[in-house]
């Protein structure tokens, strides 16, 4: 953080005197007063919340069916061997490029751009579980375990094993998940059928040249980054105090 | 009819190590305590495994135990459940009272506030204790423990053995791999088997008592 605060202020200072082209490198005064302007409005608030919201709902349809489709792989590992090869076919094919297929399917609404997220996060929280086992020293052990025990242990037992074990990466996933879900929602509202969002919001100023809204709504969407990030720490760290993993 | 107890071990491959047996054949009998000893890295966990049916091998081996089999790994650890309390490790297979279990774990030095706590937040060894006792409540026909008392004090190590021996019923086959001094009074009762190197990947089990 510190980091971030030291460019803002080396930018607040050398901004004005060097005098660039505004395209290049906005000089502070020009983009705070536009960035009063937009909030004066309340313009971006508004825009702010549907973006968090479509990405909030794509990230939540990905967890409610990925956390249990990785668990359920990782269980029954003939039917992960068939699966598999398809969650990594759908994940190398480039979102971007099956906008057009979800728009002609699903329609121009808010469920296609959900779906849109959803496609790009759920292989990728699948793949958080079932590929948390490999090159585990420990896992062998278990194994072995659940393998002499096999008729003793309860399936529960073993479900929450897999839990357990997968949820460093899970972690990460989700982390990732929520960047890339982001990424993918500015996207569709810059490019596909919309007029909402801070991605479309940013669009708009950029055909009407407005270089110095551009500039706001970018830094918005960076600050959008950051704060999704903050929230996503503060609910692990609650559910770790509530199952005592602290 | 009620299945007999059975364990032998032929010799022959586990991979690319070959395993010879003094005897062609070993056969584990009921009630007794073997110990098996070695120098670390000449297979004593993979004769482990592959007596357990965890390895694929071309060596023959039988096994058959009723009752179950109770095992504590080398990494004991991974066989416990980190989210789960000492309690909720101790109680998953069922039929023993929290009472009992208490009274068990007291003896070998867990008290109640320490079996309360999750166990990813234990040490080492109130981990071993704990994975030891759990196989113990099972009173299973084959007993198979992998360097056991590698996280105890001497004085810890010889609670555990007195529990083993007063607990376990009488019927059950122990077998102790360990490279440490064992306690008194389970090196009374132990027949020791050697696993020596005799060249690459060839390793010869012997009978020393």
């Amino acid at each position: 953080m510190y980091l971030i605060a030291a460019i803002v202020v080396v930018w607040i200072i050398l901004s004005v005197p060097l005098d660039l082209n505004h395209c290049f490198l906005p000089d502070a005064t020009t983009f705070f007063t536009a960035a009063i302007k937009e909030i004066e409005g309340f313009e971006i608030f508004k825009h702010l919340g549907i973006t968090i919201g479509r990405v909030f709902a794509g990230v939540i349809v990905s967890l409610v069916i990925g956390i249990p489709s990785g668990i359920y792989l990782s269980y029954k590992p003939n039917i992960k061997k068939q699966v598999m090869p398809l969650v990594e076919l759908a994940r190398s094919l480039p979102t971007s490029m099956l906008f057009p297929v979800f728009i002609f399917f699903i329609g121009f609404g808010e469920l296609s751009k959900i779906m849109i997220v959803s496609y790009l996060s759920i292989p990728i929280i699948v793949i958080s579980i079932v590929g948390s086992d490999m090159g585990k020293s420990h896992v062998q052990a278990r194994r072995d375990y659940f393998c002499l025990h096999r008729d003793r242990i309860k399936s529960s037992v073993y479900i929450e094993t897999i839990f357990w074990d997968s949820l460093p990466a899970l972690v990460s996933g989700i982390k990732l998940a929520i960047s890339l879900s982001l990424v993918v929602v500015i996207v569709t509202e810059m490019f596909f059928v919309s007029s909402s969002g801070l991605g479309w919001k940013a669009h708009n100023a950029y055909l009407e040249l407005n270089i110095d809204a551009l500039y706001v709504y970018i830094v918005s969407t960076a600050i959008l980054g950051l704060v999704l990030n903050a929230i996503f720490n503060f609910g692990f760290n609650k559910f770790k105090r509530i199952t005592s993993l602290d | 009819m009620e299945e007999s107890f059975r364990v032998t071990l032929d010799e022959g491959d586990i991979g690319n190590s070959t395993f010879l047996i003094e005897h062609p054949t070993v056969q584990l009998e009921k009630g007794k305590w073997y110990r098996l000893i070695g120098p670390s890295g000449v297979g004593k966990t993979t004769l482990i495994r592959a007596l357990l049916g965890l390895l694929e091998c071309k060596m023959k081996r039988s096994l058959n135990c009723p009752r179950g089999i109770g095992y504590v790994p080398q990494d004991f650890r991974s066989t416990l459940f980190p989210w789960m309390s000492g309690f909720d490790n101790l109680s998953i297979f069922g039929g023993v009272s929290e009472k009992h279990m208490l009274s068990k774990a007291e003896y070998i030095g867990l008290n109640k506030s320490m079996l309360q706590r999750k166990v990813f937040k234990m040490s080492g060894g109130q981990c071993q204790r704990i994975s030891i006792l759990r196989e113990i409540f099972v009173s299973p026909d084959l007993m198979i423990l992998d360097e056991p008392f590698s996280n105890l004090d001497n004085e810890t190590s010889s609670l555990v053995s007195e529990l083993m021996c007063s607990y376990l019923p009488k019927e059950t086959c122990v077998v102790i791999s360990s490279h440490q001094e064992l306690p008194e009074v389970v090196k009374q009762k132990t027949i020791v088997f050697e696993l020596k190197a005799i060249g690459k990947s060839r390793s010869k089990l012997i009978s020393i008592n």
